[in-house]
């Protein structure tokens, strides 16, 4: 019987920095290894831990993976010390990725906060793979400051990329350098032009800010069922045994991480 | 299922024959309570095949407390082992982690491994601790299902039950003379098991507990209750309940060095402990003691009867045996299930 727990040695064969804290890793496995977007992974670092990751790369890469990290505990500490050339422990894909099925020919409203951004980047090149499929991508995306702002080039890239795609940043508190929107992501969903009924919403983001951004949708018309949330729980084997990532009757392991918010807003802890 | 009367001087040619291909484990009396030990042939007059479940749970051999699942570099040969004594409590809650470790699209290869390699003896309970509560929780206390033999004492000896072709196997091999049980046997046998019952459920009738198809609602409908703030009062958060548990299932995985290779481990965890569902950013959904007391209910009385309709707990009262805060599972249930 295979090892769940097998592990695929990818070594590191780029790094940008995204922000003081935030690093993207591209990452060339050794043995072939691709994912649904919206799936997560287990990167390992050998003899020093796990933890879990949503790419933030496009799925039909076969040939490398990117994982955008944020330094924020034990396991990201260590990561973000990787060096070109360095290898990790890869396993996976785990979960229910974003079903891009049921997005077709609707306006796609992706909300990010902060890192939150990492798995809607793959998303959104998901969606770029196919975008005569969709009617509209709407990205509003906000950061804690101007220096938080992930992607920075890419963002650019995407808004100016097709008349379907329409981006907007806000940030909580600006700079001297910052002419753009101040104030919340939530902000960015006041007078939204989207046809509501034929449109589904994403987030993504720091639990608070899905928390109010879910609460927001919700108020401005959205079902239940249209918003889909990416939870983060601390999934450490990925495969529904270790009891870490329950959420009520859920694993977010296995029946997560992306859930639509019908099947959580009866649940107890899901924005703790 | 087929059954034999076995004379108790066989059981020790038996136990011997085991022995040669299983590490066997038996159960002997130490101070006030019982306990696994490796079985010893010089030392085997002490065994103890019936009595009551010992104090650590069954579980530990099948899935251990802590395995290595990559780059087992110094993998030693051993034994698969034949554990004598089992009790129904603890054959029950098989049932919850062979669901976790075998269902699923992912199975756990190093459980199924030991699960299967593993001969399982088990026996009637003949005696029982205060803390005992299988009955109110419908575990009956004689095993009917997830053994290869099980032993019923008698005068003269042992009905043995046949659970499976191994433990079938393993009988017939072993060459010890086996009997067709008489009638007179079998209603002795029965006499035996009634009598215990009814003084079993004298016992836990005195704890009053509440009818046990109400736990399921009583927790869930509790969720908001102060109880959880008032019986986590004198929780140590010592994880001593989820270490003898036979249905905790919960585990980390850890990494160890040894000069310059590693292993990856698989060691049980507690639910109780305050950084069990907290993630790298901070955000830690069980902050306070008390969700995570409550935590430990809901996964046991609404989680598992959801997703399998069965309770996460068999009723062998080691939890309530082994808290230093003496928080009493009973007590929580009655309270869960009385005040709404």
């Amino acid at each position: 019987m295979d090892n769940p727990y097998k592990t695929i040695e990818a070594e590191v064969i780029d790094i940008t920095e995204e922000t003081a804290a935030i690093k993207t890793f591209i990452f060339k496995p050794k043995e072939e290894f691709s994912f649904r977007t919206g799936q997560f992974v287990e990167l390992a670092i050998p003899g020093f831990g796990e933890a879990p990751f949503t790419p933030s790369s496009n799925p039909s890469e076969k040939e490398y993976i990117g994982i955008t990290i944020m330094n924020t505990g034990r396991v990201t500490k260590k990561l973000h010390e990787l060096r070109l050339k360095d290898k990790v422990g890869i396993r996976g894909p785990y979960g229910k990725g974003y079903p891009l099925g049921e997005f077709k020919g609707k306006e796609v409203l992706i909300v990010g906060g902060g890192v939150g951004l990492a798995p809607l980047r793959s998303l959104l090149y998901a969606l770029f793979n196919e975008i005569a499929s969709f009617k509209k991508i709407i990205l509003k995306y906000g950061a804690k400051t101007p220096k938080d702002i992930v992607y920075k080039k890419e963002i650019e890239e995407w808004s100016r990329s097709s008349e379907k795609v329409d981006v907007k940043i806000t940030v909580d508190v600006g700079d001297e350098t910052w002419k753009g929107r101040v104030g919340l992501v939530t902000t960015l969903l006041d007078n939204l032009e989207v046809d509501i009924k034929n449109s589904v919403a994403i987030v993504c983001g720091p639990p608070i800010m899905m928390k109010f951004a879910t609460f927001k949708l919700i108020n401005i018309g959205y079902a239940p069922q249209d918003i889909y949330l990416s939870m983060e729980k601390n999934m450490s084997c990925g495969i529904g045994k270790c009891g870490h990532c329950r959420m009520g009757k859920y694993y977010v392991c296995k029946d997560g991480p992306v859930f639509t918010y019908d099947k959580l807003k009866d649940l107890p802890e899901v924005w703790d | 299922m087929v059954s034999y009367f076995v004379k108790k001087n066989e059981i020790n040619n038996l136990l011997n024959f085991i022995q040669q291909a299983f590490e066997l484990f038996v159960i002997k009396e130490k101070g006030s309570n019982l306990y696994w030990t490796r079985f010893d042939p010089e030392n085997s007059d002490e065994i103890i095949i019936n009595r009551h479940r010992p104090a650590e749970p069954l579980k530990g051999f099948i899935f251990k407390s802590k395995e290595k699942i990559l780059n087992n570099f110094n993998s030693e040969k051993t034994k698969p082992s034949a554990i004598l004594g089992a009790k129904a409590c603890d054959l029950q809650a098989l049932k919850i982690l062979d669901y976790v470790f075998l269902e699923g699209e992912f199975k756990d290869p190093f459980y199924k491994k030991t699960r299967e390699e593993t001969l399982l003896i088990s026996g009637d309970c003949t005696s029982f601790k205060d803390v005992c509560f299988c009955l109110g929780i419908g575990v009956e206390p004689f095993p009917k299902e997830n053994f290869d033999l099980n032993f019923s004492e008698l005068n003269e000896g042992f009905i043995i039950t046949v659970g499976s072709q191994k433990g079938d196997k393993i009988l017939a091999k072993s060459g010890i003379p086996i009997n067709k049980v008489t009638a007179e046997q079998m209603e002795e046998s029965e006499q035996r098991k009634k009598e215990f019952l009814d003084k079993l459920q004298a016992s836990i009738c005195r704890m009053a507990l509440p009818p046990k198809d109400s736990f399921k609602l009583g927790v869930q409908s509790n969720f908001k209750s102060e109880l959880w703030t008032n019986f986590a009062l004198t929780c140590v958060e010592c994880g001593g309940c989820n270490t003898v548990c036979p249905t905790c299932h919960c585990f980390f995985l850890v990494d160890q060095n040894a000069e310059d290779k590693y292993q990856r481990l698989k060691v049980w965890d507690s639910c109780l402990l305050k950084r069990f569902a907290k993630v790298a950013g901070g955000a830690n959904p069980r902050k306070h003691l008390s969700a995570r007391l409550r935590n430990r209910f809901v996964k046991k009385f609404d989680f598992f009867p959801e997703i399998l309709g069965l309770y996460a707990c068999t009723g062998c009262g080691r939890c309530i045996e082994t808290c230093p805060g003496d928080i009493d599972l009973r007590e929580i249930l009655k309270e869960a299930c009385k005040s709404r």
